[in-house]
């Protein structure tokens, strides 16, 4: 089927024929610079949103915070949180990971080294701009497009200018044989500029009539969540949980199922019932959510039989962020693909429950994969380890508690929430003091998920310290034999 | 299934289906909506917002009021929005398209830490009460978690002892009073201007027949449906 | 640190999912018959068809016309009919409380007086009216719009007129016999048309 990757001796590039893969240290050596910048900003971008999520949680234990502060309130420091994980965080992450897969999975050298960089500082630019424009105030109103038109541009030309150096890599690729995380990743490539260039043409630029709005950020927020993130995830899922325990991914076949089930049905806008928008528009839409179990248990059957009961779980390190993932995965699809149930929206839908829903999987699924995948690649983008293996693992529990001591509240809180709601005899302000407690222990969980992130940051700090020192030691030997062949 | 463009080529297909039916497809059937004449005054629906409260509006999206606050309300029976009194029509529907025609942009939001706004202009229509309520939230409902926006607000003249403080101001502190800026003032008018109350044929049929409830016989259904046509024509 | 790249197994897709995927197809289209509307733009939830909301609007229908009709009479009938329909004798418009033309069996030739307007002198309810002009309405108004002021017109009790309502089609049907007509209508020309 697939030739084993050659051992890693170095052939000179002479002798390199088209079809002769390049050996893994030498792709790694190649994708050092680009993936390191987008790994290392991501990691930069988790640590601010969790910042700025941190404060925005704090104000429903004290309103008065920084309440002097228009910079600060909570319409906008919420939004500019959930902005930094998502673009920031997730995407460039993402597309760093994505990038390393493509290289190792095509068995070529990363290509368009400048252009990715020069993307991944346009897209940090963009990013910078956007959240402190939220910040500003010059948020666009709507859901996950809040970044002010100024902010988009440098964002979408960043991502160009990945995706392009994400082509020619794969277009270069020594190895023929298409794996299903190749499929995810380049769907996930191609679908971002359309979708993001149809949404702000029809929010920001030529704004569309009505509740039609409504549609369009619908859409495009689920294509983001459901489509974008969905693949971007699972293509490291299906690369990494093979790689790590040394067996075959279970099957192919249900890898391009799931890339074909999810594409064509997990895109369907996610409108809940009872919106103000002709009845044909939600009962599509419940439709879609509905169809995306099918994708979603066959991820399950994969990953499952493709771990078995394997004694190399427990060896790895990194194994449990891609376990956890796949789980987070599950339970965030399909309570959202049950949310829009009439039964069920008519008491979750407006509660904490969206949110509770919508977190597992950007930082449950998405983030934790993403953490399983940083520590596994920069080791080997700097070939050197991580200076404290505990500090790994210190990251995974931070955030797999924080991530449920945010979310299980909230869900309950927002189950409760929703059922006091549609109980009129109630006044509103005693529905919202007794989902309120539920609130306040989220707070732990968003504490913890802060800590996380910044462990994550310090683990990437130290390591490029050690690089550092390990390259400065390896020249300050050369420098001193040279000296002594002198003497 | 190993060339490169053939992943190409399937993600167009999927996103193409998705992109007809949700974005283009309710492009042609809605996007061109007009106002109604509303069948309860005669008057055309919506209306476009009054300068004022246009800015109130470009007020609300700034400071991120619909990370909090919907403005949609279901239909009667499905949740409680109605019977709270959340809803403004006569009618079980209750928000439609229609309503939102004119709003730049449409900020429906997707969850309620605070109550639905879709109608706060018809509940209260004193811009005095609602900034008091954005000055301190908690002084009308103390155990609210709605930050104080403090800073929409400014120190006004100071007041003489046994002064009384004007009209418009929301609060006195250290013998100042404290009065609303114009972007609160605007906030306030935008407020007010929200409503959604006027029944739209054939969206919204009323809520109780009249007793004496004439059958719908042929002709009345003949003019129903030809109204129905001249509802999204109405006359210019 | 030089590990294999992952391989790929090639079993096959479990019969099961792919019958899932077909049960929820299924689910999903039937729910769409069901709850979708038939696509239409003006459905909203909860009701399922156009028919079912048209159902529950029969009376109302007829208050929203009457009301529209007024609100069209004020602002382009009442400079000379006046808001109370008692007319205007020195601009020569003739009174429509409690007019025999107005009241007729049927709209037939007030119909085709706000269509194409009217050259006096004329003879209403046994007084006569100078020579005023009314001018045509058939570009201002639509079909439905006309038959809104004329059913208020004749149906308004408060100036004594209890005529029967006009309908949108029987204004259609004389707009199109008279569309080329290209001038006023005088009196003698309508007494020749018969009222009903």
């Amino acid at each position: 089927m697939r030739a084993t990757p050659s051992p890693a001796q170095s052939l000179p590039a002479s002798d390199e024929g088209i079809s002769t893969p390049v050996p893994a240290a030498e792709i790694d050596a190649s994708c050092r610079a680009p993936i390191l910048f987008l790994l290392v900003s991501a990691a930069v971008w988790v640590v601010i949103s969790s910042v700025l999520g941190m404060i925005g949680s704090l104000k429903f234990h004290a309103p008065g915070l920084l309440a002097d502060s228009a910079f600060f309130t909570y319409g906008r420091v919420h939004p500019a949180a959930l902005n930094a994980l998502v673009y920031g965080f997730g995407m460039q992450a993402g597309l760093g990971v994505i990038l390393w897969m493509l290289a190792h999975l095509g068995r070529t050298r990363l290509v368009g080294n400048v252009g990715i960089v020069m993307g991944g500082i346009l897209w940090n630019i963009g990013m910078t701009a956007g959240v402190l424009g939220i910040l500003g105030g010059d948020s666009t109103g709507y859901q996950l497009l809040e970044m002010p038109r100024y902010a988009t541009f440098p964002l979408f030309i960043g991502y160009l200018m990945i995706g392009i150096g994400a082509l020619l890599t794969f277009h270069t690729r020594r190895e023929r044989q298409l794996s299903s995380s190749q499929w995810f990743a380049l769907a996930a490539l191609f679908w971002f500029p359309w979708i993001f260039s149809t949404a702000e043409f029809f929010l920001v630029g030529h704004p569309v009539r009505g509740a039609l709005q409504m549609v369009l950020d619908s859409w495009y927020v689920n294509n983001l969540k459901t489509v974008w993130f969905g693949f971007a995830g699972l293509a490291a899922i299906f690369y990494f949980i093979p790689k790590l325990i040394e067996r075959p991914l279970y099957s192919h076949y249900i890898g391009l199922f799931v890339f074909w089930t999810l594409a064509l049905f997990g895109s369907w806008g996610a409108i809940p019932p009872g919106s103000p928008l002709p009845e044909w528009l939600p009962t599509l839409s419940i439709m879609g959510a509905l169809l995306t179990i099918v994708p979603i248990l066959a991820v399950a059957i994969n990953v499952y039989r493709t771990k078995g009961d394997c004694a190399k779980i427990k060896e790895s390190r990194s194994m449990k962020f891609f376990l956890f993932g796949t789980l987070a995965y599950i339970i965030s699809g399909l309570a959202g693909a049950v949310m829009l149930l009439r039964r069920v929206s008519v008491v979750v839908n407006f509660t904490w429950f969206l949110p509770a829903q919508s977190q597992l999987l950007l930082y449950g699924f998405v983030a934790i994969t993403l953490f399983g995948a940083i520590y596994h690649i920069v080791p080997r983008l700097l070939q050197t380890e991580f200076p404290s293996k505990g500090m790994i693992c210190g990251t995974f529990f931070l955030a797999a508690a924080g991530i449920l001591l945010y979310c299980v509240p909230l869900a309950i809180g927002g189950i409760l929430q929703g059922l006091g709601m549609n109980d009129a005899a109630k006044p509103f302000s005693e529905v919202m003091n007794s989902s309120l407690v539920f609130l306040r222990i989220s707070t732990i969980g968003d504490f913890l998920m802060l800590l996380a992130n910044c462990l994550l940051l310090l683990n990437l700090i130290r390591i490029h310290v050690r690089a550092g020192r390990t390259v400065a030691a390896a020249a300050w030997a050369a420098h001193s034999n040279t000296a002594g062949v002198r003497a | 299934m190993n060339a490169g463009p053939f992943v190409f080529l399937a993600s167009f297909f999927a996103l193409a289906v998705s992109w007809l039916g949700f974005v283009l497809a309710p492009q042609l059937q809605l996007g061109n909506r007009q106002q109604v004449e509303s069948r309860t005054t005669g008057d055309v629906y919506p209306h476009m917002r009054a300068g004022m409260a246009r800015q109130g509006e470009q007020v609300y999206r700034a400071n991120g009021c619909n990370a909090c606050h919907t403005q949609q309300v279901r239909y009667k029976g499905f949740g409680g929005d109605y019977a709270r009194g959340w809803g403004g029509r006569d009618s079980v529907v209750q928000s439609v398209d229609e309503d939102y025609l004119y709003d730049r942009p449409a900020m429906l939001g997707t969850i309620r830490v605070g109550p639905d706004l879709a109608n706060i202009g018809l509940r209260q229509t004193n811009a005095n009460i609602l900034l008091q309520h954005i000055y301190s939230p908690t002084n009308s409902f103390p155990h609210s978690v709605m930050p104080p926006y403090r800073y929409l607000f400014e120190k006004g003249r100071k007041l003489a002892i046994g002064q009384k403080a004007s009209d418009d101001s929301v609060a006195v502190e250290k013998g100042y009073e404290i009065v609303p800026t114009d972007e609160a003032r605007a906030l306030a008018a935008y407020l007010i201007s929200l409503r959604q109350n006027e029944l739209l044929y054939p969206e919204t049929p009323p809520l109780t027949k009249p007793t004496n409830a004439v059958p719908a016989t042929n002709a009345v259904k003949a003019a129903a449906s030809t109204n129905n046509v001249n509802t999204n024509t109405p006359a210019k | 640190m030089d590990e294999a790249e992952p391989r790929e197994g090639w079993a096959p897709v479990p019969v099961l999912l792919i019958g899932l995927l077909a049960l929820l197809l299924y689910w999903g289209f039937t729910r769409l018959d069901d709850k979708g509307g038939g696509f239409e733009k003006n459905v909203y939830p909860p009701y399922v068809s156009l028919n079912q909301e048209i159902d529950d609007w029969p009376v109302d229908i007829h208050g929203g016309k009457i009301k529209l009709g007024q609100k069209l009479f004020d602002m382009n009938c009442a400079p000379c009919h006046m808001t109370t329909g008692v007319g205007n004798p020195a601009v020569g418009a003739p009174p429509l409380a409690g007019s025999d033309w107005v009241n007729a069996e049927g709209p037939n030739r007030v119909i085709r007086i706000v269509l194409n307007g009217l050259q006096g002198p004329i003879e209403v309810s046994g007084n006569k009216y100078g020579t005023g002009v009314m001018l045509p309405w058939r570009d201002v108004f639509k079909d439905d719009q006309i038959a809104a002021i004329l059913s208020y017109v004749r149906e308004n009790k408060e100036w004594g007129n209890k005529a029967s309502e006009v309908m949108d089609d029987q204004v259609a049907k004389i707009r199109k016999e008279t569309e080329s007509r290209g001038k006023n209508w005088s009196p003698d020309e309508l007494l020749k048309i018969p009222v009903k």
